[in-house]
Order: C-alpha cells, then sequence, then structure tokens
C-alpha cells in the first residue's frame, strides 16, 4: 500500500512536467499577447516587457528558462497583476476556494450519497421519483442562474444572508450550497444506480439471507461496493470544487482562484495560467491516488497493479 | 477490522479536503470604512508610471498628487505646485512647490518630479503611456533611446521648490495634463529599496490625500487619510475601502443592500436594468469624454471606396441605438470628438440618410446593394457590443440590402486582428486621456498604432501637424476642427455612434461632494457624508 | 440478450411516463427541425417593442431586442441538442473503449493511460478551444466557400466548437468505466468467462459492459446537460455559437443576467429554463428505464 503511494507520487512528477510543459507551449501557441491592450502599444516598449518576462528569445529558450524557474518553485511574476508573483496570488487565493470548496465538497458527498441510497432502497416508489426529482433540478438549474435566485431570495426578499462577500460564517453558507448543488445531485444518480446494482449482488443477499437488519445490510455491506463509481467521480470532482468556480466566486465576490482560472487564459497572463494548471493537475493527481488507494481498501476483491 | 481500516481511510478523505482551509479566513476584525465604493476590475498595478485602467487610475489620484490636481467639478487647480509661471512662447513652465511632505514626513521637492518623470521615459520602465510625458523637450528621444543623456530632457529642478519644464510645442492641455497619473510623483527612494514591491500596503509612500492601508486580490482595498497632507484637514472621508467586482449584478446586489455607497464604474452597473433605474433618485449619468465608434478598414475592398463608407454611414439610425439599447441618456455621434472641450465645436458629421447612402451604394456600383460581397462585422465579445452588433447588422440589411455576419473575438485576438486589420468592419471605442480634441484626432494620424483602419491622409496629418505648432489657442482650436470634418464628413475612416456617459449610482441626500463632469473624474477626497 | 427486445416491448411501452418522455423528445426535434418556420418570426427578427410579455403574438414573450422567445429556443434547441449528443457520442465511444481498455489489461498500460487522462485533465480546456478557433476558423471558411458552401461559413465556428468540447469531454467516463472494470474484472463470473477460455474481446462485450450499462448511461445523462452548459459557458466568451444565433445554453446566461432586485421579466428565464429541465427529465427517465430494460439481472425475474 504505501510503496503504491509512493510509486505512484514518483509517476507525479513526469505527468505535472508534461502538463506544465504542454501548457506553456499551448499558450505561446495562442494567438494574442499578453501586454497588448486597447491603446496600442509601440513595439520597443512591447519588446521590454517580453524581456521583463523572460518571453524574449526563441520558443525554446523561453520554455527552458521557464521550466528551470518552475523547478526550483518560481512560478514567475503575473504579465496582467503588476509587481505580483503567482506565487503570491495563489497563496493568497487559493485557501479562501479551498475553505469553500472543501465545505461545499461535504455537502454534495453527504446529501448525494444520502439521496441516492434513499431513493434506491425505496426504488420505483414515491420517495424514489421524488429524490430523482429533487436531483434533477440540481442538474438543469445552472449555478449562473441558481446563485442569483438564492441571493435574490435569501438576501433581498428575504434577508437572512449577506448577498456577497467574504470573511464571516454567514457568507460561506449560500456559495457552498450553490457550489455543492449540481455535483450533490450527479452523485444522488450515480450512488441510486450504483446501489440498485449491488442490492442484486450475491453478498447482499447472502447478508440478507443471515438475517442481517436491512439497514446494517445496505450501510454496513452495500454501500461499501455501491460508493465506488461515486469514488470514481469525486477525484477530478475534489479537484476542481476545491481550486474554485468562476460563477460562484464571482457573483458572491469571493477572493478565491476560481475566476483565474478562465481570466488568466484570457488576459494570456501565461505565467498566471501555469500557476492554476499545477494546482489543479497538483490537487487532481492527489485525489486520484487517494481515490484509488480506497479503491483497494472498499473492496479486497481489486488488486492493486502497477 | 477491515471495516475500521476503511472508514478510517474514508474519514482521511473528507478532513484531507479540509485540510487547507482555515489558513485562509481573512479580516473579521476590521472597522468599517467611513465610505465604501466599487471600483470595478481589480487594479493591475497601484503605479502610477504602469497604471492605464480606470480603476487603477482612480486609486492612483487618491494616493497620489500632481503638479495640478482636479477639483470634484474635473476644472484644474494647484497640486503639489502651488503657483506656477509660463514664458510668453507657452513653452516654459515654471512651477513652484509647496512646502510639504511624504506620507513618511519627507519633503516632496521639485527632484521628486524630476525623478519620477525621468523613471517613467526610462525606457527600462517600459511604461505603456510614457507618450503622454513626450510633450517635453527631448523626452521621446530619451524614451525611445536615442538620446541617453536625461539632462538633456526638458525637465530640471533649480532648487528644492522650483521646477523647470520646456515643451516641444506650445501644449494649452499641459495644465491638466499634469494632474494625469502617468505624471504623478513617486517616491523614488523606497522604489529602489523595494522594487517591484513598493505598492504593497506598509510599503507604499504617498503625498495625496490617503495612505494605502490594506490591498486583498479581488476583496478590498482600504485606504487610510493621509496626516501629511498638504490639506488633511478638508478631506472627509478617514477610511475608505474600494471593491473590486467582476459582476455587474453583485455591485448591484451589493450597493441596493446598502453594503456599498456607491458604484462608480458604469461596467458594474447591470445594462438591462438601465430602463428601470434611470429614473432613481440614486442615479447619475453624464456625458464625459469618450465615443463609441465603428471603424472600416480602409485597405480592403470595398471599403477602400469612400462612397461605400459614406453609405454605410448613412445608413446607421444612431437614435435607435441609443434609445433600444444603451438607455442611459447617451446622445448620438456625429464626431469622434464628444461636446465639452472648452473652445472647441466638434462637426455634425454625417447623420441618418438612407435615401443618400443607397444612391451612393449605387454609385459606388452596388445599386440595392446588389454584387456587394459578404462582410463580416468584429466585436469584442460583451453583451452591450453583441446587441448593438446586431442592431447595425439590420440596419444595413434592411436598409442597403448587404449581408453581414457578426464575428465575435475574445478581447485579445480582438486586439490582434485589428492590429493585423483582418477585418472588415470593426466594432472600437476611445476615452479621451485629457481634456483636448487632439487625445482623440491624433489617432488617425498616418502610420500611429491606434490608427488600426489602415487609413493615410496626408493633408489630415498637415492640419494636425500645423495646429500642435500653433501658439494662438483659438487658431488651434479652428484647425483641429477643420481636420476633424475631414475626417468624419469626407473621409469616413470611421462611423461614429454615440458619446458615452458616466453612470454613477449613490443616494444624493447621504453623500456630497460630487460633481457631474466632462473628464468624469471625481476625487475621493472631496466626497462627505450628509 | 436475445429475448431482450420482447421483453423490452411487453414491460416499458406500456408505462405511460416512459410513452410520454419518448413522445416528448421526439416531439421537440421535431419542433427544433421545423418549429422555427412555423412560429411565424425568424430568430433573428427584430419586433420594435421589447420585453413583451407571453400573449397571443409572442407565446412565450420577446426579449431585450424584441426577438420572438418561442422561435429562439427551438432554434436554440438544435444547437443544444446537437452539442448535447455529440457531446454524449464521443464520451460514449471514446470513453468507454478507452476506459475498458486501461481496466482490463491492467499493470503498466492501465497506469500510462491513466497518467495521459490526468494530463489532458489537467489542460485548461478553454485554451483548446481558443487554439482551435483561431488556428482552424479561416483555413476551415476558406475550404467550405471553395466548395461554394458559403451558408455553412457561421457553422465553420461551431462544429471546431463541437470538436473542442468533445475532446476533453470523455475523461470522467473512461476514469469511471476503468474503476468498474477493476471490480468487476475479479468478480467470480469473469473470472469463470476466463477460465472457459474466452476472448478478451467477448469478455468486455459479453460480460463486462452489460453490467456497467447502468453506471454508463446515468454518467451519459449526466454528461449531456454539462456540455449544453459548457457550450454557453464559451459562447459566453465569444468563443461558441455565432450572435444572433441562439443555443439553450446562451439562453440561459441572458436571462441569468435579468435576476435582480428592481424588475425581472420572468418569462426570459422560466420558458428556456422549463424546456431545458423537461428536456433532461425526459433524457433521464428514459435513461433509467432502459437501464432497467437492459439490466442482464432484471430479466432473471
Amino acid at each position: 500500500m504505501i510503496a503504491f503511494i509512493f510509486r505512484r507520487l514518483l509517476l507525479a512528477v513526469p505527468v505535472l512536467f508534461v502538463v506544465i510543459s504542454l501548457t506553456f507551449l499551448l499558450m505561446r501557441l495562442t494567438p494574442g499577447n499578453p501586454f497588448s491592450a486597447d491603446r496600442a502599444i509601440p513595439p520597443r516598449i512591447l519588446a521590454k516587457l517580453e524581456a521583463k518576462h523572460q518571453l524574449d528569445g526563441t520558443l525554446w529558450q523561453q520554455y527552458t528558462r521557464y521550466i528551470r524557474d518552475v523547478a526550483h518553485g518560481n512560478l514567475r511574476d503575473s504579465t496582467k497583476y503588476f509587481g505580483r508573483t503567482v506565487n503570491e496570488i495563489l497563496a493568497q487565493t487559493l485557501p479562501v476556494s479551498a475553505t469553500l470548496g472543501s465545505l461545499a465538497f461535504l455537502i454534495a458527498l453527504g446529501a448525494g450519497i444520502f439521496l441516492g441510497t434513499y431513493a434506491a432502497v425505496h426504488h420505483d416508489q414515491a420517495q424514489d421519483r421524488l429524490a430523482m426529482l429533487t436531483a434533477l433540478l440540481g442538474i438543469s438549474l445552472p449555478s449562473f442562474i441558481l446563485a442569483p435566485l438564492l441571493i435574490l431570495v435569501f438576501c433581498t426578499y428575504v434577508p437572512i444572508f449577506p448577498v456577497a462577500g467574504w470573511g464571516s460564517p454567514d457568507q460561506i453558507i449560500l456559495p457552498a450550497i450553490c457550489l455543492s448543488l449540481p455535483f450533490a445531485a450527479a452523485i444522488a444518480r450515480l450512488m441510486r444506480t450504483s446501489m440498485l446494482e449491488v442490492l442484486h449482488l450475491e453478498f447482499v443477499r447472502t447478508a440478507r439471507a443471515k438475517g442481517l437488519p436491512e439497514r446494517v445490510v445496505i450501510y454496513r455491506h452495500a454501500l461499501k461496493v455501491a460508493i465506488l463509481p461515486v469514488v470514481s467521480y469525486c477525484g477530478p470532482l475534489a479537484a476542481s470544487i476545491l481550486t474554485g468556480s468562476i460563477v460562484v466566486e464571482q457573483i458572491f465576490k469571493i477572493p478565491g482562484l476560481g475566476p483565474f482560472f478562465i481570466n488568466s487564459v484570457l488576459n494570456r497572463d501565461l505565467f498566471m495560467v501555469g500557476g492554476t494548471v499545477l494546482v489543479y493537475s497538483v490537487t487532481l493527481i492527489s485525489f486520484n491516488i487517494v481515490v484509488d488507494a480506497l479503491y483497494f481498501l472498499l473492496d479486497r476483491r481489486i488488486k492493486l497493479t502497477s | 477490522m477491515h471495516c475500521r481500516a476503511t472508514s478510517f481511510v474514508f474519514l482521511t478523505f473528507l478532513v484531507g479536503a479540509l485540510l487547507l482551509p482555515f489558513t485562509g479566513c481573512s479580516r473579521l476584525s476590521a472597522p468599517k470604512a467611513d465610505f465604501t465604493f466599487i471600483n470595478g476590475a481589480e487594479p493591475e498595478s497601484l503605479d502610477p508610471g504602469i497604471v492605464t485602467g480606470q480603476p487603477d487610475g482612480r486609486l492612483c489620484l487618491a494616493l497620489f498628487e500632481g503638479l495640478t490636481s482636479r477639483n470634484a467639478d474635473g476644472s484644474i487647480q494647484p497640486g503639489m505646485a502651488e503657483r506656477w509661471e509660463i514664458s510668453p512662447d507657452l513653452k516654459t513652465y515654471t512651477f513652484h512647490i509647496r512646502d510639504t511632505q511624504w506620507s513618511n514626513g519627507d519633503p516632496v521637492t521639485a527632484q521628486d518630479f524630476v525623478r519620477s518623470w525621468e523613471r517613467v521615459l526610462n525606457p527600462a520602465l517600459a511604461s505603456k503611456y510614457a507618450d503622454q510625458l513626450y510633450y517635453l523637450e527631448n523626452a521621446e528621444a530619451y524614451n525611445t533611446g536615442k538620446l541617453t543623456d536625461f539632462t538633456q530632457v526638458g525637465v530640471k529642478a533649480i532648487d528644492g521648490h522650483t521646477l523647470i519644464v520646456r515643451l516641444k510645442n506650445p501644449t494649452p492641455f499641459f495644465l491638466d495634463l499634469c494632474s494625469f497619473t502617468t505624471l504623478l510623483p513617486v517616491h523614488t527612494a523606497s522604489i529602489a529599496q523595494y522594487g517591484d514591491d513598493w505598492i504593497k500596503p506598509g510599503k507604499l509612500i504617498s503625498n495625496g490625500a490617503y495612505k494605502l492601508a490594506e490591498w486583498r486580490i479581488d476583496d478590498h482595498i482600504r485606504l487610510v487619510a493621509n496626516p501629511h497632507y498638504w490639506r488633511a484637514s478638508s478631506v472627509h472621508f478617514k477610511v475608505i475601502d474600494a471593491l473590486p467586482t467582476s459582476n455587474a449584478n453583485t455591485s448591484f446586489n451589493l450597493f441596493y443592500a446598502g453594503k456599498a455607497d456607491m458604484i462608480i464604474d458604469k461596467g458594474q452597473i447591470p445594462q438591462l436594468i438601465l430602463n428601470e433605474i434611470r429614473n432613481e433618485p440614486y442615479f447619475h449619468a453624464n456625458p464625459f469624454l469618450a465615443t463609441y465608434f465603428y471603424r472600416f478598414n480602409v485597405t480592403r475592398k470595398p471599403f477602400n471606396d469612400v462612397r461605400v463608407r459614406e453609405a454605410l454611414a448613412l445608413a446607421l439610425d444612431k437614435d435607435r441605438i441609443v434609445t433600444r439599447i444603451t438607455k442611459a441618456g447617451e446622445k448620438t455621434a456625429g464626431s469622434i470628438t464628444p461636446p465639452g472641450v472648452p473652445g472647441y465645436n466638434p462637426p455634425t458629421g454625417l447623420g441618418h440618410n438612407l435615401e443618400q447612402a443607397r444612391k451612393l451604394l449605387a454609385d459606388a456600383g452596388f445599386p440595392d446593394g446588389r454584387g456587394f460581397p459578404k462582410f463580416s462585422v468584429l466585436y469584442n465579445n460583451s453583451e452591450l457590443n453583441k446587441q448593438i452588433a446586431i442592431e447595425i447588422q439590420a440596419m444595413w440589411h434592411d436598409g442597403l440590402g448587404l449581408n453581414v455576419d457578426l464575428r465575435t473575438q475574445e478581447w485579445k485576438v480582438y486586439l490582434n486582428t485589428l492590429d493585423a486589420l483582418d477585418y472588415d468592419v470593426a466594432r472600437s471605442s476611445w476615452v479621451g486621456d485629457y481634456n483636448d480634441p487632439y487625445t482623440f484626432l491624433g489617432c488617425f494620424m498616418a502610420g500611429r498604432g491606434n490608427n488600426r483602419t489602415g487609413y493615410a491622409n496626408p493633408a489630415y496629418d498637415k492640419l494636425l501637424d500645423q495646429a500642435n505648432a500653433e501658439p494662438d489657442p483659438a487658431k488651434r482650436m479652428t484647425l483641429l476642427q477643420q481636420a476633424e470634418t475631414i475626417l468624419v464628413e469626407k473621409d469616413v475612416p470611421f462611423v461614429p455612434i454615440y458619446y458615452f456617459v458616466g453612470i454613477v449610482l449613490y443616494d444624493e441626500s447621504k453623500i456630497g461632494g460630487f460633481i457631474p463632469n466632462v473628464v468624469d473624474e471625481h476625487p475621493l477626497r472631496e466626497l462627505y457624508r450628509k | 440478450m436475445s429475448s431482450t427486445p420482447h421483453i423490452f416491448k411487453q414491460r416499458y411501452w406500456r408505462d405511460p411516463a416512459f410513452l410520454g418522455c419518448v413522445i416528448f423528445l421526439v416531439a421537440l426535434v421535431v419542433a427544433a427541425v421545423v418549429g422555427p418556420h412555423l412560429t411565424g418570426y425568424r430568430y433573428d427578427q427584430m419586433d420594435a417593442k421589447q420585453f413583451q410579455p407571453p400573449g397571443l403574438a409572442h407565446w412565450c414573450g420577446t426579449d431585450f431586442l424584441g426577438y420572438d422567445m418561442l422561435t429562439r429556443i427551438l432554434y436554440g434547441a438544435r444547437i443544444s441538442l446537437l452539442v448535447g449528443l455529440i457531446g454524449a457520442l464521443v464520451s460514449l465511444t471514446i470513453g468507454v473503449t478507452y476506459g475498458a481498455v486501461a481496466g482490463y489489461i491492467g499493470g503498466w498500460v492501465d497506469n500510462l493511460l491513466m497518467r495521459l487522462v490526468d494530463i489532458l485533465y489537467s489542460l485548461p480546456r478553454i485554451v483548446f478551444v481558443i487554439v482551435m478557433v483561431a488556428a482552424f476558423e479561416k483555413p476551415g471558411t476558406a475550404l467550405i466557400s471553395r466548395f461554394n458552401l458559403n451558408s455553412l461559413i457561421p457553422d465553420v465556428r461551431l462544429l471546431l466548437l463541437f470538436i473542442g468540447l468533445g475532446l476533453v469531454e470523455w475523461l470522467t467516463m473512461a476514469r469511471i468505466v476503468r474503476g468498474q472494470v477493476l471490480v468487476l474484472k475479479e468478480q467470480s463470473f469473469v473470472q469463470a468467462a476466463r477460465a472457459l477460455g474466452q476472448s478478451h474481446f467477448r469478455i468486455i462485450t459479453r460480460h463486462l459492459l452489460p453490467n456497467m450499462l447502468g453506471i454508463i448511461l446515468i454518467y451519459l445523462t449526466l454528461t449531456i446537460p454539462v456540455i449544453i452548459l459548457e457550450e454557453s459557458f464559451l459562447s459566453f466568451l465569444g468563443l461558441g455559437v455565432q450572435a444572433p444565433a441562439p443555443s439553450w445554453g446562451s439562453l440561459l446566461s441572458e436571462s441569468a443576467q435579468y435576476i435582480n432586485p428592481i424588475r425581472i421579466y420572468w418569462w426570459l428565464l422560466v420558458f428556456p429554463a422549463g424546456f431545458m429541465a423537461a428536456t433532461l427529465l425526459a433524457l433521464n427517465f428514459v435513461g433509467d428505464t432502459l437501464r432497467d430494460a437492459f439490466d442482464p439481472r432484471s430479466q432473471k425475474k
């Protein structure tokens, strides 16, 4: 087990290397200059700015210099936010997104697993239909509509929560709900289907035959196997939910990392793009390792290969 | 046993998700500011030599003060210079710096200005706005590297309190320019000490009404009154929070819920509810120096034919655009220079005349639009640009029988396309840097970076050169007006559509000191609570 | 498996809910194809009066520019359904094959294939789309005009968008399928098939895939709304559908901007969201029913 995790961590290094290289090269191939603006910039000044950010010379030179800096933990300066290093921006914004994201992740996981199991147990009954209808609403109501609606209802009509901002505990509730809802709904649907299949399996039937109470059968035995597709889904989910969402963070004015994923690309702020991609990639890889380890522990029948 | 191990790992998984947080909780304790306003996008910098955006500029002007400064009504008044003399040929200015200090107690000196301007002009800084100092003798040569000796540039400190500025040409708007962000003084000693980090709280030393207290990315910037400011006693709000926002509805919600006293950025007011809120007491609109227009690529067929350009311009019903779409009381535009520059009467330009447009199009060889190639309108993506483009597409189609495609591009690609002249017709806008027609007209001289139409007319360039050399302000304005008439009535490399209005939301019964003005500058130090 | 169609007929066509959903989806597709011609308006035809509430002239009201909402919703259905369909197909073919192969072979192949997924997953997909549009829009347009298909030029961008979205939509599916295969291949019936010397292909298609059909179908129905909304986001950035053509996603993201404390034009929100929700509901229900119908175990009942 330890050896498995160690090997996977070792493998993460080449993966990160490829990711960061491809990101840099793609960004350099993308049309549009990091420094261009509404007001035209004289070519001389453009050249100076490029030199300042080490974007002069051939693409190969730019690339090797960048990789060397990244290897030393220097993610360089943002080309948009003057005098801000990417490390500094990440240090300020990532903890905010991670706080919000982990709460949303817990809500999504808790609500999704419960709702899905509940629906599966009451298969084809009214409870099942109702639970799945709720889940479906969660999927078809995108957060860019849900968020303003929630704000309208809970901040304007019935002012319980503050409209936006970050810093006090009551400011985290609405955004966390908005962020978690579509994922909770997706988990519920995956969970229900998977649980329905597992409830047919021999070992569940055996457990029932042994006369174990239904609750124990479902939550002790069946859930452990049925949760596997959800666990698969959770790797990428955790990575995207913990690193922030542009929609939710902009609408609730939360100073997180989410908007940087899109805006840095639009601004051609290429080192910031590199930083966000790196953060995302590291989170994703870590959670995928956790997911694969969980697979092993949840279902002994899987052999850890590689 | 197996079961327990499982739940243990599962718990680790959940707790792992909670690992990072709780380091990220920010200010809970900070006292409420006296005044909170929505400032627009997150500032890219607070370095006066670097900034280009309006939200950044607004904060720079609160932190720093130039030789001159602006009143609440936008007029120019003495700033760091308590008085000045202008030579008879209008080319030499002698500024007398007042006895005042930086926020750390250092005296403000004439040398501070020399060093600050040298810094902006130094090619090493790569300031995008360095050309705002090109009016000085030899400044351009120094900035472009043709001259390495800064003492030959037209700025000199005679002693700590006397600054002499020599200009290339009589520049009637120079005092205006002295209040502009690029010409603001900076504390060069602290820049030498901290490098690029000097703009951070705790390091930034300013000479204006405010000091920088806090700056959290995408969260807030807090300004506190600077006790060393020369008229500190007249500054009303002691603590100001500037909120960066990127979503107009969020900004409006914050304002509506009373969490912000003012929305000062037009982009942060939802376009779609302008109709509903324009009669509210908190709605304030004022015209300012900015124009929305459509460029023609004059290097491309058939737009190289002036009759075609004129026909397309005449076919536009601009009234329909301002009444149906923009809705904030914008005026339709005939010229690129908006009205409101003192002493300048912009030409009326081309109006709406479909008959004549059809006739011109027929003369150009396209009767009823027959044979006219399909072309596209390029715009950078935004809801407003899209709606205007759709209206214009319909006008050209229904009025002239032309087939028009719409082509959106995201901002940076759009800029590339403009610079490469790889478009047929493109949406654009221009905001004046100072209160003078030249800030608009200079763009369209042959070969200028901001020309972006391929337009070149030696007669036009000559008129502008003459105007620059003209010492008599009235004659100068006449020359500029002649030039602009060529531009918007004869050559038509673009068609002006409307003049922007600045929109500000605030409760008039609570906040005072805000006066609408054509330069759309509203010093924070003048604001007070009633 | 051979008896499935028979069972399917008997059990499911009599279910009024299933029948209703199928009829709704078919009607929607028909309406999307012919509807915009029948409403009496073009999708880009402006009415002088903006923001008309629903009435006899405009069943679903008009929007900011005076466009007929019903026409736009039906026209938008074309693009959104197509995007969803293509995304689902890519997810199904590439994702399932890739995941099944990785999980089944296991070992270093699995490891390599999954690390490749990690890499693709980490790259910002918006960059893909930008690069794609920038690099291929011009050549694509040139190619089409060479064949005198000028009316198709606006669709070049759309095609590139489809490709860009499709390129990344299969990744999660691959991970889920691979995870399921890891579980299933250790189960007794697969071991038995192996012991009997059945070919790998046969084991995957006959034993593994049928047992994962439920999860695959469910995840597929989850992917479709994600892709439809993704398209709206890219359109919002100016990378997707060219104005004035609508899509459901762009209609929804426009309507989101109308949610404010001052005034809400409810019909701009309710109708597009209603159509979208109803479609997703029907799709999910059909998906669930199909899952039950093709479930190898439920036949044993």
